[in-house]
């Protein structure tokens, strides 16, 4: 593989994991956590971004004994060729349906915002194409279209929150601490899941010019994911009360049809939030799609990964379009997110820390 | 053969670029401004000439009549006669009825021609009859909360009779009714005779302690008015609230901007402005019982004294009188709405409960299975303090 070209830096790999990371889940994340922990849901925002720093840590740890490596050489060089083939295989078809996921929910709620009459079909397969385009030109302006988009996202979010801002009611925020702890540490997970995709390290790292810097990227992208999200949850929850943020099914979208700027060309202000959105989420399947397409090609053994991009659309296609409805598309982007979360975000790299120490240490027995 | 790839690329192209499926002409927009929602009724019947005309076969017109349970009224302006081109009314107007909300809307569409968009809606006002159906108003409520181009800045009302008319009103300066009352909600110095109550509040008041205020629209040929609001509890209307108490009930909640208010000092009648500069609630435990203490403080200045009496308002003691009486007179007038909110519909307007559940999480635990019918029963302690700051350019 020519990687020469393939080459970011490790603050490029944190804005790509900030703006993947922050897509489909941030619009459900202020009902979830005050589902799960009523006025604390704050706290379990902090305690899930802590957990999602471990976990990005673990996995730093893991890429920086294998600098340079790719997913598939890294787990074949820790789990042997078969079983390390295997989980990448796995990781292939997590990620495509991660992709399937993101672009249903990106389908669903443009069709109820935004184009009442236009097919979800067609929806789907627009925003396909046009990830598609992106995922084929590779890991460098990937990079470089995450360093634009995310700070134009940013600011646009920034702004459109100024106007909120006088109608909020902090004390919707009160009792604190009332929770039961056993209730709180049920739905830290919550939050844990809305860090999905930062298991995206794993297979960036070998990009990265400098892979001792990774932990720093680390840093960045959760303390800017939690930011982002602290600061929506507690916008949303103090606008709208507990009750009502629980009952709203994309609260983080409804919460701008509470604000109206005077006069009536940009009343609604609601096209901004969609706007950014929508660069977020394009952005969050662009790079999932990048990373299935990239694994599929080094499980077979290609050179190249640009074939794989084209004729994985259909089947994500096909995958997205599983779902009936909405009810059923959010229990299984629950769901999946539960178990595929744990086992990549958790499980695979402490598994592969674990397992490599193991080895190293066997290694300098053998040496001494 | 590159010539042949570029006409197929650009034939492709074409493919893609064409159709849009929600391409709506401007002109073709029917932004409506105002909703009108009242219960169906029999005699209406006879004026729904165009329905009638439309299910003229016998027996399913009875069938459909029956079914009916809703009467809708949109209404949307001539865009065109605004930008200064078009003729006619300035306004359009249609009702229809139907089984439910949304049934309505697609039984208007044939009847006009444009494509209706409630992203710019500013009003909805619904009749006292369906506002005191309990299955009516939670249907209505859900019907527009679950839109997703309804927002939340929108003036929910409730007038006496019925809402369809209020939309057929022309208000002198801004003939279109709905956004007059935009205009009319949003101007400065509004007196607190109008509830500070949009559907953002109405929705999550209702949410959070079942119950709200929802401001009362009254209209006469070309004349509306915003003043004193409907109370709702239980998804239903229990009644109305006068001017005055609404005002009162706003000073509760510490919503006011300024009051008018007179006192008959030494026998001359003076009217005073007041701006509300405090308004806290305290829930809190007493030997078992509850009460609920409001501490208020008003100021302002004396605007109407007497003529040629000199040196009358200009007065320390004059002045501290006119505070004392005005205070009493507040108080007096507060506790009376704040009584009959409380014994007569027993809803928690000034949200004591979710007072409690905030501050007081320990007290909240133990009422909150039954604060229906500890709510009415509560003590209720009210202060108020009332300073008179200035008296205007004369002494």
């Amino acid at each position: 593989m020519n990687r020469n070209n393939d080459v970011i830096l490790s603050s490029q790999l944190a804005a790509i994991l900030a703006i993947t990371v922050v897509g489909v889940g941030i619009l459900t994340l202020p009902k979830d956590v005050t589902e799960k922990a009523g006025p604390d849901g704050w706290i379990l925002v902090l305690a899930g971004s802590f957990l999602a720093l471990l976990a990005g840590l673990v996995m730093y740890m893991v890429v920086k004994k294998f600098p340079g490596k790719t997913f598939v050489q890294l787990s074949s060089t820790i789990l042997g060729k078969p079983l390390g083939l295997l989980l990448s295989a796995v990781f292939f078809v997590y990620l495509t349906i991660l992709t399937a996921y993101e672009v249903r929910a990106f389908g669903e709620i443009t069709k109820q915002y935004l184009l009442f009459n236009t097919p979800l079909e067609v929806l789907i397969v627009t925003m396909l194409l046009g990830t598609a385009y992106t995922a084929r030109s590779g890991i460098e302006p990937i990079a470089r279209l995450s360093e634009i988009l995310f700070p134009i996202v940013t600011l646009t979010a920034i702004l459109i929150v100024l106007p909120i801002i006088p109608e909020v009611d902090l004390t919707h925020f009160l009792p604190v601490f009332r929770t039961p702890v056993s209730q709180l540490i049920k739905g830290v997970p919550t939050v844990f899941f809305s860090f999905i995709g930062i298991e995206l390290i794993l297979v960036f790292a070998g990009f990265v010019d400098r892979p001792q810097n990774i932990h720093q990227t680390v840093y960045l992208s959760v303390g800017l994911i939690t930011f982002f999200y602290i600061s929506i949850v507690v916008i949303t929850v103090a606008r709208f009360g507990l009750t009502e943020t629980t009952h709203i099914i994309w609260p983080v979208l409804e919460i701008f049809k509470t604000v109206q700027f005077p006069g009536t060309f940009i009343e609604n202000i609601e096209v901004f939030i969609m706007f950014i959105w929508i660069i977020s989420i394009y952005m969050t399947t662009a790079v999932v799609y990048y990373g299935a397409s990239l694994l599929l090609s080094e499980v077979i053994g290609s050179k190249e990964y640009n074939y794989f991009v084209l004729p994985l659309l259909p089947i994500v296609y096909f995958i997205a379009l599983v779902p009936d409805n909405v009810a059923q598309l959010g229990d299984w982007m629950g769901q999946y997110a539960n178990y595929g979360g744990t086992f990549f975000m958790a499980v695979v790299p402490l598994l592969m820390l674990f397992l490599s120490q193991l080895r190293k240490n066997k290694e300098a027995k053998k040496s001494g | 053969m590159a010539k042949g790839k570029m006409g197929i690329l650009i034939l492709g192209v074409i493919c893609f670029l064409s159709g849009c499926w929600d391409k709506v002409e401007i002109d073709k927009q029917a932004f409506v401004l105002g909703i009108a929602i009242d219960k169906f009724e029999k005699e209406e019947k006879a004026q729904q000439k165009a329905d009638l005309e439309m299910e003229s076969n016998g027996a399913r017109e009875t069938e459909e009549s029956a079914r009916n349970r809703y009467s809708v009224t949109f209404t949307y302006p001539n865009t065109g006669l605004i930008a200064g081109k078009g003729e006619g009314d300035p306004n359009f107007i249609f009702t229809s009825v139907g089984e439910n909300l949304n049934d309505v809307r697609k039984l208007l569409t044939s009847r006009i021609d444009s494509n209706l968009y409630f992203g710019h809606t500013k009003l909805i006002v619904i009749g006292e009859e369906a506002a005191k159906d309990t299955v009516m108003l939670r249907e209505i409520f859900d019907a527009i909360e679950r839109s997703p181009s309804l927002g939340r800045k929108i003036d929910l009302m409730i007038t006496r009779g019925k809402a369809k008319e209020v939309l057929s009103c022309s208000p002198p300066p801004t003939p279109a009714v709905a956004l007059f009352i935009r205009d009319l909600m949003m101007q400065q110095s509004r007196t607190a005779r109008i509830p500070d109550a949009d559907l953002g509040y109405i929705l999550r008041s209702m949410h959070e302690s079942n119950t709200a205020i929802a401001p009362r629209i009254i209209c006469s040929e070309d004349d509306v008015k915003v003043a004193g609001c409907a109370v709702l509890k239980d998804f239903k209307m229990l009644g109305w609230l006068g001017e005055l108490e609404t005002r009162n009930l706003m000073i509760l909640m510490n919503k006011t901007r300024s009051i008018q208010i007179a006192v008959k000092v030494d026998g001359v009648e003076t009217g005073c402005e007041l701006r509300q500069s405090l308004g806290k609630m305290k829930v809190f435990e007493r030997d078992g019982e509850i009460v609920i203490s409001f501490a208020i403080e008003m100021e302002g200045e004396v605007e109407q004294h007497m003529f040629e009496i000199r040196q009358g308002a200009y007065i320390d003691k004059f002045i501290k009188n006119v505070e004392t009486q005005l205070a009493q007179e507040l108080k007096a007038q507060i506790e009376s709405t704040f009584i009959k909110i409380q014994k007569e519909y027993g809803a928690d307007l000034v949200q004591a409960g979710e007072y409690l559940r905030k501050f007081q999480p320990d007290i909240w635990e133990k009422v909150k299975d039954n604060w229906d019918e500890i709510f009415p029963n509560a003590e209720v302690e009210i202060t108020v303090k009332a300073a008179i700051r200035r008296v205007g350019t004369v002494r």
